[in-house]
């Protein structure tokens, strides 16, 4: 299955890598039912450094899963680097994370049972088109980018919040996805570890070009993004 | 890459792991001594009543000899010309028959010349005897049903062919002193074909066992040529083929049919498991074969709980890196492969050290020298296992195959969760399961 010979849009912007029309999304909790995003739009263009802001509730992390291809709409369309999300099946959805998405989670998500190596080569074991020798190149520039080129025999609990989180990044840079989604990347962090992280995501997104799309709540990063997203009650206010 | 990660998980939680690992190797080990039990038990059913019961591995009879014999020997019997025409035909299967025996029995009364008993004297040939009772597999397989002095009398018959041999329980009915002495006159009675009846003199001269309690007290056996005496006649009741080592009983029999349907009369071949003329056989088997297929379930079931129970709670403790795994491009089939190479593995090493404990186990039990009396069996035999790879195989890839289904069916029930719910799960993430663990 090749997920580059499905449909894409014909009148597809080649800028854009992210972009969402119309989409809704709710939830039952219970006996209530939650708009969470309502006939929300949006487009994420490459190269973009984005800060996905609002009130806890928001929908910020709903948005983001769907953007993820983590959680299905209920209405419209996200097109994800030109393919249209709700045309694939479980198995090309899959394949879509692995190529064109990276994940950043707040608590990190690093298998413990892999050194810092195997953590970030993880993404790249799915994939029969890479050979192992660019493989370990890949893997390797990818731990350079993060500075942790020292570490890659170290377990996760071996190292800190701050390097633990610049393995996730590293895992997500691996596959040089089109995008990388990144959930409340420093709430974990104490401030001067969040520092160096925005730092490093930014050092990426300037010199290699990767696009980041972020939900947080770090009022002192947001001064430092080049485009805001405001989100209220599941629409975008600003 | 997969294959060190899925080794890894193993050692994630030892315990659990080793318990796991444990039911497997011990289900392993249960069932490959349950099956050399019954391995032996087969080979030594089929080697006595080949060898001991000298039915051949194929018994040639006259059509409907089994039920009618009794009742009209005469019409039920091959005379000369058939034999020579059953051997003719055998002859042509030479390159698979190792060699041929006749028999004839009839009942009758044995006598010491003040007391008699009565009997199933039954006539065998003493060439076919002698190499019967040297044969490699019956010393092998059913040495305890073999008595000493029958493998030290087998020429006897050949130089004597008036020997007669009898049971200890005929013995002591009979009031026969051991050790029996050579030439000792007994009489034999019986009806001859013609219904007349007659009476022989034989000598006692040697013992056997039939292996059975109940046939203990009634079995005796004579060359074919007193019997034929006895009862006046030249015919025999039956001829078992012996077939040469590695030939298969079964296409050799389809074959013998066939050529025998082209002769001018009609016979019943049986194999020497043949319930109709092998009871005791068929009912072992059975009974061993059902209370095989018990203990087959009841370890089965155990093996496939326990691995399904200890998979089912490393899945719950990795829900997130499941979701993670997804998350990161990982499709449903990966994440499958990842859990049950480690099943896989599990298995293996379990049933790697299954192998060795079978081994010394077997050797143990065997080293022991433990004898028993099977039910209504005439002799004490010992407790053997017979431990061998082809079962030790079948049973290796029945608990492989248990393995790797069970790990299927947990993982892949888990698989169903949506995918933002296993990222979700607020179940302890790997990182402290570890320190766990390693604390």
């Amino acid at each position: 299955m090749v997920v580059k010979n499905l449909d894409r849009a014909d009148n597809y912007p080649m800028s854009s890598v992210v972009e969402i029309k119309n989409i809704s999304k709710s939830y039952k909790l219970g006996e209530t039912h939650v708009d969470a995003i309502k006939s929300l739009s949006l487009v994420v263009t490459k190269g973009e450094f984005t800060a996905l802001i609002g009130a806890s509730g928001s929908g910020k992390t709903t948005l983001l899963n769907l953007i993820g291809c983590l959680d299905n709409v209920d209405r419209g369309d996200i097109l994800i680097d030109g393919m249209n999300v709700k045309q694939l099946n479980e198995n090309q959805k899959s394949q879509l994370r692995n190529e064109k998405i990276g994940f950043i989670f707040q608590s990190f998500n690093l298998i413990p049972v892999l050194n810092i190596y195997e953590n970030v080569e993880l993404p790249l074991t799915v994939r029969k088109d890479i050979k192992a020798e660019e493989r370990k190149a890949k893997v390797e520039a990818a731990l350079k980018d993060v500075g942790l080129n020292d570490f890659m025999h170290h377990r996760p609990d071996q190292l800190s919040g701050g390097q633990r989180q610049r393995v996730a990044i590293a895992r997500a840079l691996v596959t040089s996805p089109a995008l990388i989604l990144a959930d409340e990347p420093t709430a974990n962090l104490d401030s001067k570890t969040a520092n160096l992280i925005i730092d490093l995501m930014l050092e990426l997104n300037k010199k290699k070009n990767v696009t980041f799309f972020f939900c947080t709540h770090d009022e002192k990063l947001m001064s430092r993004v080049q485009k805001i997203v405001k989100i209220k009650d599941g629409q975008i206010e600003a | 890459m997969i294959w060190k990660f899925a080794y890894r998980n193993l050692l994630r939680n030892k315990r659990r792991s080793l318990s796991t690992g444990v039911a497997i190797c011990v289900g392993f080990v249960g069932l490959n001594l349950l099956g050399a039990y019954i391995f032996r038990a087969k080979m030594a059913l089929d080697t006595t009543s080949i060898y001991s019961a000298q039915k051949g591995h194929v018994s040639i009879f006259k059509k409907d000899s089994i039920e009618q014999y009794q009742i009209k020997p005469k019409k039920y019997i091959f005379n000369v010309d058939e034999q020579n025409q059953i051997q003719k035909v055998l002859a042509d299967l030479g390159d698979q028959v190792e060699y041929t025996g006749k028999q004839i029995s009839v009942p009758g009364l044995l006598s010491n010349g003040t007391k008699s008993h009565p009997v199933v004297i039954y006539g065998f040939d003493p060439v076919a005897f002698k190499k019967s009772l040297t044969q490699p597999a019956l010393l092998e397989w059913a040495k305890d049903w073999v008595l000493p002095s029958q493998l030290e009398d087998a020429d006897l018959f050949l130089k004597n062919p008036e020997t007669l041999s009898i049971t200890p329980k005929i013995a002591e009915l009979l009031s026969f002193n051991y050790p029996l002495k050579s030439n000792e006159p007994v009489q034999m009675a019986a009806r001859t074909l013609d219904g007349d009846l007659n009476a022989i003199n034989a000598d006692l001269g040697a013992e056997h066992t039939t292996g059975m309690q109940f046939l203990e007290d009634t079995i005796v056996l004579i060359p074919i040529a007193k019997v034929q005496e006895l009862l006046a006649t030249d015919a025999v009741e039956s001829i078992s083929v012996y077939l040469k080592p590695g030939v298969s009983v079964d296409p050799f029999l389809n074959e013998l049919k066939t050529k025998m349907a082209q002769i001018g009369f009609a016979t019943d071949l049986y194999r020497f498991d043949d319930p109709i003329i092998n009871a005791i056989h068929s009912g072992s088997m059975g009974f061993l074969y059902v209370m095989g297929g018990f203990f087959l379930f009841l370890i089965c079931t155990a093996v496939s709980l326990t691995i399904i129970n200890s998979l089912t709670m490393g899945i719950i403790e990795r829900t997130r890196e499941i979701g993670t795994l997804r998350a990161v491009g990982f499709k449903t089939i990966d994440v499958v492969q990842l859990f049950v190479r480690e099943s896989i593995l599990l298995s293996v090493i379990s049933m790697f050290f299954g192998v060795l404990i079978s081994f010394l186990v077997s050797s143990a039990i065997n080293a022991a020298n433990i004898r028993f009396f099977p039910p209504g069996a005439s002799t004490m035999i010992q407790f053997v296992l017979k431990w061998n790879l082809y079962i030790a195989g079948f049973v290796f890839i029945l608990l492989f195959i248990i393995a790797s289904v069970s790990s299927f069916l947990v993982i892949k029930s888990k698989l169903r969760t949506k995918l933002i719910a296993l990222l979700n799960d607020t179940s302890t993430f790997d990182d402290e399961s570890e320190e766990e663990e390693s604390t």
